[in-house]
């Protein structure tokens, strides 16, 4: 079974980083733009997932990381506490 | 919100209808901690010179936590099939890192809670309203996710922004990796309150399910994030 994909980059990454750095991000915002998805993302996302099993339908193409490079693009840190001391900010759905 | 009837509930046994809303209840008391967390935050925004934008989405983010809340409850006294009492709010404290630097406190608090957990949150969300067939958990997973996009807009509304310097993302840039890494791991724990395979038509993933959905959040959103506001 393939690994399942998020759409919802540019509903979420472009659309946030466009309300205070407008030109950030334009090569990935034209290749959003390509597929449709991110010219009003947020009601984009919403009509996906209304129809369900859009999932491939936002596909940037900018993101071609397994979920293995997620940790191995993150180089060891210096300067800041072990994990056992960092907290976790609060958020609505963790345990 | 008005829910839509939804005859599924009524056919549910009495076991699963109560893990429902005990899974219900506790997102009802995390909700109403987070807008806690949102009402403790964003005077620190202000106090850190974040822009107009991201103070419009804290405000914003404020009143949907505690609207969400409400509806948790809601959700809960219908699978219950009686009124249940709103819980308290779980603990909404914001943490302290302990860096000394209230520029990089909030640009941290930002980036975990905003730009990791509200995206995780918000794949998490649509991968919920994806397995779901029930009339009252497509309703209920379309209005947090329609939310939780702007509280995850909030974080990388502000990393791209001008008050975070370039000075400031070089120490934020350290932080990056084992913040994601403990809060992923807090992702990763399986609901207590719901069993290992889920409860699809309502809305409940598997545990499988569950990795794969925050798999895709960090790999899709999160990581291409971070490299696009310069962090990875």
């Amino acid at each position: 079974m393939p690994p399942q994909r998020s759409p919802l980059f540019p509903a979420i990454v472009l659309a946030g980083i466009s309300l205070t750095a407008p030109g950030c991000g334009n090569d990935t915002q034209i290749v959003a733009d390509d597929t449709g998805k991110a010219s009003d993302a947020k009601s984009d996302v919403s009509a996906a997932d209304t129809t369900l099993g859009d999932t491939g339908s936002a596909d940037t193409g900018v993101v071609d990381s397994t979920s293995s490079d997620v940790t191995d693009t993150l180089d060891a840190a210096d300067g800041c506490p072990p994990d056992s001391e960092i907290p976790t900010p609060p958020c609505s759905f963790i345990r | 919100m008005k829910l839509p009837d939804d005859p599924t509930i009524a056919a549910l046994d009495e076991e699963t209808r109560r893990a429902i809303a005990a899974h219900w209840l506790h997102r009802a008391s995390a909700e109403l901690g987070v807008a806690v967390a949102f009402e403790a935050l964003r005077p620190r925004l202000v106090g850190v010179g974040a822009a107009p934008p991201v103070l419009a989405l804290a405000d914003k983010a404020m009143v949907d936590e505690r609207r969400h809340g409400a509806l948790c409850v809601q959700l809960a006294a219908r699978y219950l099939d009686t009124d249940v009492a709103t819980p308290a709010p779980r603990d909404g404290a914001l943490p302290d890192f302990g860096t000394g630097a209230e520029e990089l406190e909030v640009a941290l608090l930002v980036l975990g809670t905003c730009c990791i957990n509200e995206s995780i949150a918000s794949e998490w969300i649509r991968s919920c309203f994806r397995i779901a067939t029930a009339p009252t958990a497509l309703a209920a997973n379309r209005a947090h996710l329609q939310d939780e996009i702007d509280h995850a807009r909030l974080g990388w509304a502000h990393l791209a922004s001008p008050a975070i310097s370039d000075a400031l993302r070089r120490r934020l840039r350290p932080w990056v990796p084992r913040l994601l890494d403990v809060n992923v791991a807090q992702w990763m724990k399986p609901d207590p309150h719901l069993p290992r395979e889920g409860i699809a038509a309502h809305g409940h993933l598997s545990v499988e399910e569950n990795e794969a959905a925050i798999d895709a959040a960090v790999r899709d959103v999160v990581m291409p994030g971070l490299k696009l506001v310069g962090l990875a």
